[in-house]
């Protein structure tokens, strides 16, 4: 098969992690993320939809949903995007200390967050079962919220396995990864939210 | 050059080397070239071959073992599908025929659609794709070996359980887009769609999976030299496929769960009185279901193309035109939903953009139909099988496009809509388009699976049965929808005359039968008495034929370097190869996206229970949510620990991880740290 | 002679129904209004759709003639061995040949393209013009699905003159109709392939269907999306009549049942009347008012019951009342356990809702 003799590639020298782009965990993580991205607007899509089908929104008796709670919540998550980058730049150098640091006040920023998120579901001020734009936020806010706990938990998970001494790069290449993810759940919450608290207002 | 006798020599003296150098500790790496070649195949194969017995089979993370199993088992709810198929065909061969009751009737046809499309012709294109893409991009394994895994534990677990139920007499029978409201909690009481919406999960999990697998495969892990431009057709058809997966599948995953929610907690998406709407659930599932046809069918383009390409002995011609159309009908693809949905009364402005995006769609199909006819025009054809079932293809498909077309018209269409020529276009599409080509590329890679060839003669055989059996069975349904035969009726009244074309239809599923039962009976004993293939021997371009038959655990002994678009057909004597990733470790080749410069090195995990688990874990978690919610939390604890059990580092992996930051000095530090940004 | 045959077969199903026994009973009932073809148009709709049908069916067989032919000489035609054994690959194929290729390949193309707007153009216009005959004067019936049998109303003002009715569409000859079509429990399609194209019956929605028959028949319909168990049966059929015999037949409709004739109707009256059977059926002059089934008010003037799985004859009647589960597995009428004697005048009674 191979013949002695020829011209050779070397690879040998090559890094043997990369962060970012160059990794493979990279390119599965973006493509989760696009499904997941896919399904929420899919439900956002069907929101107005369903918003169409009827003249007033929420349909009458069903009242307006609270906004103070919520958008307390909303701040307290753009708020975990600053030690989540901080844990990932500390990463990127290599610097597991700071790292686990960092992402140690993340994940206290993320168990506040979802105790936060207990109480907008109350903000709702609809069941699901009430009608279809009961059905539709309720959807929405549990898809996320499902995200987020399982986020939250993966988060915690690599601080673990940090802490106890896994500070081999590739974990470290792991948590930023991770900390796409956690953008992510981050910044698609902006619409979820406005579309669950605002939208009701406007339309 | 070393003459042998030199060579020889000196394995031996490195063989010794070794064992001294294992002795002194197990820490040491081996990279390609350090050791002579045998004794470099024998670690190559220690690292990357699966586990002994059944253990190893169980834990198998190599993407050749996961295709098998995977083609097999979709070829396997094939024969499930046809089975019923024929039972449908038995039924409807006469009029007022009492050989199926109703009930019976409607599960069998829902079980064969929903076989048909979710657990045979959608796995059995990933299945390919998973044996095929990493041997054909040239490299070791797929990327994310375990989600291989996982995708097809998770896969088998859903199809079992879908069949369990089945043969329970409480299988799904609300057809196989369960339209609601009829497959709503009013109309379907019982657990029968419930069943049918988890095997959705089961199926759109495992799908999406494989998609992300390939995308960062065909992406990442290409060789050297084989840039984007150069992949081959097969290739883009099956990179395609998996950005069409990923967003497509996540329509079927919310409809679906919305349709699970108005079942199980009484939300109401899809309840009229409540300000839900039945269309809703019609857009959701056509804007998936629409392109998953092209799911199914894209990759057969690909097998068409590879199999094109090396029995006219020439290069495809329009390389560039094939790739372009398939990315257009890739685009376009999602944007014909509604072409299903004509007779729901929809505006007919509306109507007409999606009339007139249906038929764009038959531009870039022609367009690919005439460049193969120009390869085959210019070319020389070598009448092999595969080659055979791609001309039937043309001629199948080609029929079965056209009447596409004239459905995509909405008045032709609201004649045609839920008839059986919808039946008679759907298969031609789908058998023509998609199962002729399969058993194509059955017949053109089984030597690469297995090492030996298929026999010609049988194969030829298997393709007349077929050809003419399916078009006894499906040309006089174009004529039955056209006297009025609706879809999906057990039975029919005599005077009706859909008799005597019923009864050829269902004489044809019989022709079919033996030409499938051909093809079994030339695979079991090919597998045994098959002429020996040896590595090339279509004289195929691609590098999957550079390797032996079957592929070695390994794939390549070492990575090849690309060198033009057909690899083997223009590789010089002097080619390079790449050296010098280690022997001992699963590490595979990460290049970049565009040009295939090699970039950084990744080890792969080896061997792992962790996605049987992991799939053991969801599957009683989906089929109990069914019957109590709190199914999900339980079952989210144990997918929870089976993920950490998957993630966290294994003592064989370590071995090949780089060692840890806080081992590293300052210097080390910030060197390995900008190496890696 | 017809109704005699029926009658023998109609005891053969009450011990075993479902044997195929029954089944030919239907070669003698009604043969050619079973018949149906979407080409053999009788009405404007459907013709337009038709010539449309036949444009593209046309223009299509040429293009799989050529592209088949096309397969075939390039896969047969005689060539120029070059080395004979040589199984020597092309990979720079010659360039003059190439381009000639890109050439027709191009061509191709763009016929195709100019075929597509062919057809594009056709089925818009012939789109706009099933659409656009909203006309006033158009007869107005809304037809509400229900599993598995159809509920007709004629629409009319005032609206105590609504005439309602089930399975059987009567319309007059050369004017336009237009069926508003709804359903209540799961969607259905109507259809009438001779008449024009379909339309989905949808709850929460009204959707028009719109057609006219310009000659006398009977023309079979049938529900073409799959709604449940015995979507097989859900038949119908439309009655194109001349104006005058439609008219006379409205006003027959619009009448209340008649009443008894003789003792063995009464009897029967009575019988429907105290059973369970006004629960879910009205019968006009009477104070049976349900509506989850057929309206039966003149059930007798209708030819077929069940949907059009069955001729209207008394033995089927009787068949139908005992035990409808048989004839029509899983449909919504329970059976109705009867003495012989109720029976007997029951089946008298609704024999004579003319
Ligand atoms: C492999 C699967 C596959 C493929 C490739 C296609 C291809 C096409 N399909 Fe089909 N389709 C299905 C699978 C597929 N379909 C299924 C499963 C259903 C039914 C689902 C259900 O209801 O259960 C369906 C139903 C379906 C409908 C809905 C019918 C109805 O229910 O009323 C329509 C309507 O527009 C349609 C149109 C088309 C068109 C325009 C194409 C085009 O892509 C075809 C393009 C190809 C050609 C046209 C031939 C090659 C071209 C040339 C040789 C050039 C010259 C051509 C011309 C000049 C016209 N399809
Ligand atoms: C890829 C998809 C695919 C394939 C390959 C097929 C293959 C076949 N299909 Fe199917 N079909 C669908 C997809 C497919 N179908 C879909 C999506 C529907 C719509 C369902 C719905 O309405 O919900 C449908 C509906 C459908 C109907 C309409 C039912 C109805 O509306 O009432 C009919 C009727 O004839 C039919 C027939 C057949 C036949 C005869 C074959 C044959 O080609 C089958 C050939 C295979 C065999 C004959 C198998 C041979 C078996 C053996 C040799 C046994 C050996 C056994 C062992 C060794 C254990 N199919
Ligand atoms: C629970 C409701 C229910 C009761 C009670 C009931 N029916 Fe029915 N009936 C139906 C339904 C629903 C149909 C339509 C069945 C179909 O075609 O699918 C029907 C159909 C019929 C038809 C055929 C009408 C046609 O035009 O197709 C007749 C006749 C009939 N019923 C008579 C009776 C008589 C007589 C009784 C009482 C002895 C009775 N029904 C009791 C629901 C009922
Ligand atoms: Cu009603 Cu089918
Ligand atoms: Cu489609």
């Amino acid at each position: 098969m191979t013949k002695k003799g020829r011209a050779i590639v070397d690879v040998s020298k090559l890094p043997e992690f990369a962060f970012g782009n160059r990794g493979l965990m990279w390119w599965g993580v973006i493509g989760f993320l696009a499904i997941e991205g896919t399904m929420l607007v899919i439900c956002f899509v069907s929101y107005f939809y369903l918003r169409d089908r009827v003249t007033d929104w929420p349909p009458p008796p069903t009242p307006l949903p609270d906004l103070l709670v919520p958008t307390v919540g909303l701040a307290l998550l753009l708020l975990s995007v600053v030690p989540m980058h901080l844990a990932c730049r500390a990463a990127k150098k290599l610097d597991a200390r700071k790292t686990i640091l960092w992402l140690v006040v993340t994940d206290i920023v993320g168990l506040a967050f979802i105790g936060v998120r207990v109480l907008a579901f109350y903000a709702l001020n609809v069941s699901w079962d009430t009608n279809a734009y009961g059905s539709v936020v309720w959807t929405i806010i549990v898809i996320h919220t499902f995200h987020l706990v399982s986020e939250v938990i993966e988060t915690i998970v690599i601080t673990v396995l940090l802490a106890v001494g896994h500070t081999e790069p590739k974990y470290l290449v792991d948590a930023t990864d991770n900390a796409l993810y956690w953008y992510f759940i981050v910044l698609i919450w902006v619409p979820c939210y406005a579309i669950i608290f605002v939208t009701p207002r406007l339309l | 050059m070393k003459t042998e006798t030199e060579t020889l020599a000196v394995v031996e003296e490195e063989e010794e080397e070794v064992a001294a150098e294992q002795e002194e500790g197990e820490e040491e790496e081996v990279r390609e070239g350090d050791l002579p070649e045998e004794e470099e195949r024998r670690l190559l194969e220690k690292t990357w071959g699966d586990d002994p017995g059944f253990w190893g089979w169980l834990t198998s993370t190599n993407h050749k073992s996961i295709g098998r199993r995977f083609i097999i088992t979709a070829f396997v709810f094939f024969l499930l599908g046809g089975v019923l198929a024929v039972l449908m065909r038995v039924q409807l061969a006469r009029p007022e025929n009492t050989f199926l009751g109703p009930d019976i009737y409607n599960q069998i046809f829902t079980m064969h659609g929903t076989t048909m499309m979710f657990l045979f012709a959608i796995p059995v294109m990933g299945a390919f794709a998973t044996y095929l893409v990493p041997l054909m991009i040239g490299t070791r394994n797929i990327a994310f070996p375990r989600l291989a895994a996982f995708s097809y534990w998770i896969y088998l677990f859903g199809g079992i359980t879908l069949y369990a139920f089945f043969i329970m007499n409480i299988g799904p029978d609300q057809g196989w887009f369960s339209y609601v409201p009829l497959a709503g909690p009013e109309f379907s009481p019982g657990k029968r769609v419930d069943i049918w919406s988890q095997l959705i999960n089961f199926t759109e999990i495992s799908a999406l999976a494989t998609a992300v697998e390939v995308i960062t495969t065909v992406f990442r892990l290409r060789a050297p030299g084989l840039s984007l431009h150069r992949i081959p057709i097969f290739v883009w058809a099956m990179l395609i496929m998996s950005f069409m997966v990923v967003f497509a599948m996540p329509a079927v995953m919310t409809s679906s769960l919305f349709l699970t929610l108005d079942r199980l907690v009484g939300t109401h998406f899809y309840n009229a009185a409540e300000g839900g709407d039945p269309l809703l659930w019609q857009h959701l599932f056509w804007f998936f279901g629409h392109p998953e046809v092209y799911i199914i069918f894209i990759p057969a383009l690909g097998y068409v193309s590879s199999i094109v390409q090396t029995f006219s002995r020439r290069k495809v011609f329009g390389y560039t035109a094939l790739v372009l159309s398939m990315i257009a009908t890739g685009f376009i693809g999602f944007g014909l939903w509604v072409h299903h949905m004509f007779a729901t009364g929809l505006p007919q402005l509306g109507s007409s953009f999606f009339t007139a995006a249906s038929m764009m769609i038959a531009i870039p199909s022609g367009t690919q139909i005439f460049c193969w006819i120009a390869t085959l025009w210019s070319g020389r054809p070598r009448f092999k099988t595969p080659l055979v079932f791609v001309i039937g293809f043309f001629f199948i498909f080609v029929a079965g496009g056209l009447t596409g077309v004239m459905q995509a018209s909405v008045p032709v269409d609201l004649q045609l809509h839920d008839t059986f020529f919808v039946v008679a276009h759907f298969h031609y599409v789908l058998i023509g388009g998609a199962v002729f080509p399969l058993f194509g590329a059955f017949y053109y890679w089984f030597p690469k699976f297995t090492g030996r060839m298929l026999s010609e003669g049988l194969g030829k055989l298997n393709f007349w049965l077929l050809f003419v059996g399916f078009n006894l069975t499906f040309f006089p349904m174009h004529q039955l929808g056209l006297n009025g035969m609706p879809r999906r009726v057990y039975t029919y009244p005599p005077g009706t005359g859909w008799g005597n074309l019923n009864l050829v239809a269902t004489i044809g599923g019989v022709v079919m039968t033996l030409g499938v039962l051909t093809f079994i009976a030339n695979v079991l004993i090919s597998r045994r008495r098959g002429r020996v293939a040896g590595d090339n021997p279509w004289g195929a371009d691609t590098l999957e034929w550079s390797t032996s038959s079957p592929p070695p655990s390994y794939n390549f002994q070492r990575l090849p370097v690309v060198q033009g678009r057909e690899p083997l057909w223009v590789r010089t004597e002097d080619a390079p190869v790449v050296e010098g990733l280690r022997v001992d470790c699963r590490e595979v080749l990460v290049t970049r996206t565009l040009d295939a410069e090699p970039d950084n090195i990744m080890a792969l995990p080896s061997p792992s229970i962790w996605p049987l688990m992991l799939a053991l874990a969801v599957t009683p978690t989906f089929i109990g949510s069914i019957f109590t919610p709190w199914a999900l939390p339980a079952g989210m604890l144990l997918a929870g620990g089976a993920l950490i059990g998957w993630g966290w580092p294994k003592p064989r992996d370590e071995r090949c991880e780089r060692k840890r930051v806080e081992e590293m000095t300052d210097e080390e530090r910030r060197k390995e740290a900008a190496r890696a940004q | 002679m017809k109704n005699e045959k029926c009658k023998i077969k109609n005891e053969k199903w009450k011990t075993s129904a479902s044997s195929s026994g029954f089944h030919f009973s239907f070669f003698i009932f009604n043969f050619a209004f079973l018949q149906q073809s979407v080409l053999d148009p009788a009405g404007p709709q459907a013709a337009r759709i038709g010539r449309l049908w036949w444009l593209m069916f046309y223009v299509e067989a040429g293009v799989f003639v050529l592209v088949g032919a096309a397969v075939l000489v390039a896969v047969f035609r005689k060539r120029k061995e070059r080395k004979k054994s040589s199984d020597e690959p092309d990979t720079s194929p010659e360039p003059k040949r190439e381009r000639r290729m890109t050439r027709v390949v191009t061509g191709g193309i763009i016929a195709t393209v100019l075929i597509l707007f062919v057809f594009l153009a056709g089925s818009f216009y012939t789109g706009r013009a099933l659409y656009s005959t909203d006309d006033e004067r158009a007869l107005s019936i809304k037809v509400t699905g229900h599993q598995w049998w159809w509920d007709v109303e004629y629409d009319a003002v005032p609206a105590s003159d609504t005439v309602r009715t089930a399975n059987e569409i009567h319309v007059p000859v050369g004017r336009l109709v237009k069926l508003r079509l709804t359903s209540t429990d799961v969607i259905h399609s109507l259809w009438v392939p001779n008449l024009n194209g379909k339309k989905d019956l949808i709850p929460g929605h009204e959707i028009v269907l719109t057609f006219q028959a310009d000659r006398e028949g009977e023309f079979r319909g049938q529900c073409a999306e799959y709604c449940g168990y015995q979507h097989a049966h859900m038949g119908f059929k439309v009655v194109a009549e001349a104006p005058e015999k439609f008219y006379e037949w409205m006003n027959q409709q619009r009448a209340p049942a008649p009443e008894p004739a003789n003792e063995a109707e009464a009897r029967g009256r009575e019988v429907f009347l105290k059973g369970p059977c006004v629960m879910c059926h009205s019968v006009r002059g009477t104070n049976a008012a349900g509506r989850v089934g057929p309206e039966l008010t003149h059930l007798k003037s209708r030819t077929t019951i069940a949907a059009a799985t069955l001729p209207n004859t008394r033995g089927h009647l009787a068949g139908w009342v005992t035990n409808s589960q048989e004839i029509k597995p899983g449909n919504n009428m329970p059976p109705v356990p009867l003495e012989p004697g109720e029976l007997q005048a029951l089946v008298a009674y609704l024999e004579s809702l003319k």
